[in-house]
């Protein structure tokens, strides 16, 4: 887990793009199953808050067993035979929930480890205008609390009577949506003006600092991504 | 180094609703390192703030007129607002501190020592608490040397522990700290220099001890004292809140003991909580948590910050399930219930009002609990009954979120009120509210225990609102009830010891022989 910190965040962001394409291009259902595992061993060490995970893992959880029932339905109607079909079915169905799993897996890490001062500083280097570095980085960071007031707003209207089972029907999201952009537009508001009082606007602040551990993960995860779109692996 | 301001017939409209915030804002003040800004809500404190720090071009929509003067070129200024999580951007303290990069990594970790966080460089800002954000998010304005510092109602969401070490932290700040804050005896004993506000202007300054001689805004313990004179007849107090406890002490013996007032008994069990525990994840927050509420009886939870007070509600409003221990209403078993199920027994009123508020008007928003099962009639009359109630029954056509901040937390509570729960729960419900309200606040919850006998369990780090409406305190450390008892058995020792310094108006009392406990500055005034 050590080694993600020590890499500078735009070699994370390289490598986590990397491993997608690997996970999505390769022909075999080895390197997807290998990054998933790899992925999911490094997550569990770094021990994050099961409310965090919950809703990610929820979804694809109860994704899961739907979308093998529906491969093992196509190959079945494809080939004709339930003894075809089921295994190519679990097979490619298992291989796409694979690939699913590495990419939740490589975007919880990857948010979780980035440290937004350097990657802004990275993506500063690579050309990007500040406003759209800027932009993209704090999104990162706005979404996992937009979800804990999300989730604050809910138990709110909970207590007035509102059913959850309820709070997706159309007519009932107002109690949800409206709270939730009253307080993010304050939330944003203040972070915009605390960047102006912090000097966040100022230009050539930003320094990366890329060292031969980045560079040579990155032109791994470069090579990978080049292999798995070339169809090598 | 401190700051000259000079303020000029300073003017602020508001764009929206073209209303005057300040007016004719004028103000001198030589060389000073500690201001702070006093007023009710409403007065146009953060709006002059805002002007001050020279933020309100991004700030504020409306058109300002006048001059503002710091007199010194390439001035910093950093503002601290009342939430800190809205104002941090990184995963680590270092690395929000460090954040904007113009800062050393010494002035950094010098920073961090001045605020009193050396050695939490490396700590996850989500595993910090309240407090110490607040102090992440003053490090990383002293890291880059701010010229001034302010600080927006800092001490809203701080028990008496944090916020005297807030204090302590922003005496040894250098440069000028403005300060804009409720609680007039902390600041009182903290600045060189106090700026009254009302309805967006500058009504006086000076040196507390001047200012607050010849102002009605005064603190507690000195309208106490003035009262307590007036009453007896005796010289006027002095004006200095550390000489007031001399005085105090001097009338000892001379004065008759005040006549406590008369408190109903309680009526039947209405809530029984039975060696509750409660957590999150593998953390635990409550346990062993017992208690009884009555009917028409206030009972007040005293806590310092992390002691499970909220959590304590969440259960009993069933938005979190227990791990252990029951939750009985009126003798039936109401445990692990959701607070749908719970929607018309127990009423919840969270901290932060604009977490629920959605509708377009206020009598909308107070109709939404009751939108099934009652005609439009009865809607409407309970609908009108509770704003009345509420004291804001003439602003029922208004958008709730055009309400100043003490009328939507008596909106809040009206709107859980009309769906007529035995059991109320408040959590802080004396956050943000300036003196006005925090009386309204008082009737409305004595009105509600004494006249319609319901039973309210309050959350609250506010010892002297507490020993103003509550029949029974509960003091909460570390998810542990260490002390239930009567008010009338409540020693002050009780009350230190779990943090809690006892309120300056209680101790004169306590020190003058009018009272053998400690009561609020509301109801010492009364017996009066």
């Amino acid at each position: 887990m050590g080694i993600f910190r020590k890499f500078n965040p735009l070699t994370n962001l390289v490598l986590f793009i990397g491993l997608s394409v690997v996970t999505f291009f390769s022909r075999s259902p080895w390197p997807p199953v290998a990054v998933l595992v790899g992925l999911t061993g490094a997550t569990a060490a770094m021990r994050p808050r099961t409310g965090a995970m919950k809703w990610p893992l929820f979804s694809f959880l109860i994704g899961a067993p739907v979308t093998l029932c529906i491969f093992v339905l196509s190959y079945w109607a494809e080939e004709g035979r339930l003894a075809v079909g089921l295994p190519l079915g679990l097979k490619e169905g298992g291989l796409f929930l694979s690939r699913i799993g590495a990419l939740i897996m490589a975007n919880v890490l990857f948010v979780r480890l980035t440290d937004l001062r350097s990657l802004i500083a990275s993506l500063r280097a690579l050309g990007l205008p500040l406003g759209v570095a800027f932009l993209l980085t704090a999104a990162l960071r706005f979404l996992p609390l937009a979800f804990e007031e999300a989730r604050r707003v809910v138990e709110v209207q909970r207590c007035r009577g509102l059913r959850r089972n309820r709070i997706l029907w159309p007519p009932n999201m107002l109690p949800l949506i409206v709270p939730l952009i009253v307080i993010n537009a304050q939330r944003a508001h203040e972070m915009a003006l605390t960047l102006q009082m912090r000097g966040i606007g100022d230009r050539g602040k930003f320094r990366p600092i890329l060292r031969p551990m980045d560079w040579m993960a990155m032109a791994t995860a470069v090579a990978g991504a080049i292999l798995a779109f070339g169809g090598v692996i | 180094m401190s700051l000259r301001i000079e303020v000029r017939k300073l003017d602020f409209t508001a764009g929206d609703t073209g209303e005057k915030v300040l007016s004719d804002v004028s103000l001198e003040l030589g060389p000073v390192r500690r201001i702070a800004i006093v007023g009710p809500s409403g007065s146009g404190k953060t709006t002059f703030c805002y002007h001050l720090a020279g933020i309100h071009p991004w700030a504020l929509v409306g058109r300002s007129r006048g001059s503002v003067s710091l007199w010194k070129e390439d001035l910093r200024v950093g503002m601290v607002f009342q939430n800190p999580e809205n104002q941090m951007f990184c995963p680590t303290v270092l690395d929000e501190v460090s954040f904007g990069g113009s800062s050393g990594r010494e002035s950094v970790l010098r920073a961090l020592a001045a605020v009193g966080l050396e050695g939490y460089e490396g700590r996850e800002i989500s595993s910090l608490s309240f407090g110490q954000k607040q102090r992440v998010v003053i490090a990383a304005f002293l890291a880059t040397g701010p010229d001034l510092l302010i600080l927006d109602e800092p001490t809203n969401n701080l028990d008496p522990v944090a916020a005297g070490g807030l204090f302590e932290v922003l005496s040894e700040v250098e440069g000028t700290v403005i300060v804009v804050e409720h609680d007039l005896e902390r600041v009182a004993g903290w600045a060189d220099v106090v700026v009254e506000m009302d309805r967006g202007k500058v009504i006086g300054w000076g040196r507390p001890e001047e200012l607050f001689a010849r102002s009605s805004c005064r603190p507690r313990a000195m309208a106490f004292a003035d009262a307590l004179a007036c009453k007896y007849g005796l010289e006027p107090p002095p004006r200095s809140l550390p000489s007031l406890q001399g005085w105090a002490e001097g009338l000892r013996g001379r004065l008759r003991p005040l006549s406590p007032l008369p408190r109903p008994s309680p009526g039947a069990e209405l809530l029984r909580v039975e060696e509750l525990e409660a957590g999150y994840l593998d953390a635990p927050v409550l346990s062993d948590v017992s208690f009884v509420l009555r009917e028409g009886e206030i009972v007040a939870v005293l806590g310092l910050n992390g002691a499970g007070k909220t959590t304590l509600l969440k259960c009993i409003a069933g938005v979190l399930r227990p791990r252990r221990g029951r939750v009985l209403l009126r003798g039936e078993d109401a445990t692990g219930r959701p607070p749908e199920d719970l929607f018309g027994a127990v009423g919840l009123v969270f901290q932060n009002p604009d977490y629920q508020i959605f509708e377009a008007t206020v009598e909308a928003e107070c109709a939404f609990c009751l939108r099934d099962g009652l005609s439009p009639g009865e809607r409407k009359r309970r609908v009108g009954r509770w704003l009345e109630l509420m004291g804001i029954g003439h602003l029922r056509d208004r958008h709730p979120l055009s309400l100043s901040y003490g009328e939507k937390r008596r909106l809040t509570l009206a709107s859980i009120l009309v769906a007529e729960p035995e059991v109320i729960l408040l959590d802080e419900p004396t956050t943000a509210l300036d003196e006005g309200n925090l009386s309204c606040l008082r009737d409305i919850l004595l009105l509600l225990a004494r006249r319609y006998g319901k039973g309210l369990l309050i959350t609250t780090h506010d010892l002297d609102f507490a020993l103003d409406v509550a029949d029974r305190l509960i003091i909460l450390e570390e998810g542990k009830v260490v002390k239930d008892k009567a008010l009338e058995e409540v020693r002050a020792e009780d009350l230190t010891r779990a943090g809690f310094p006892l309120p300056l108006s209680a101790d004169l009392a306590l020190k003058a022989g009018l009272v053998e406990r400690p009561l609020g500055f509301r109801s010492l005034v009364e017996m009066l």
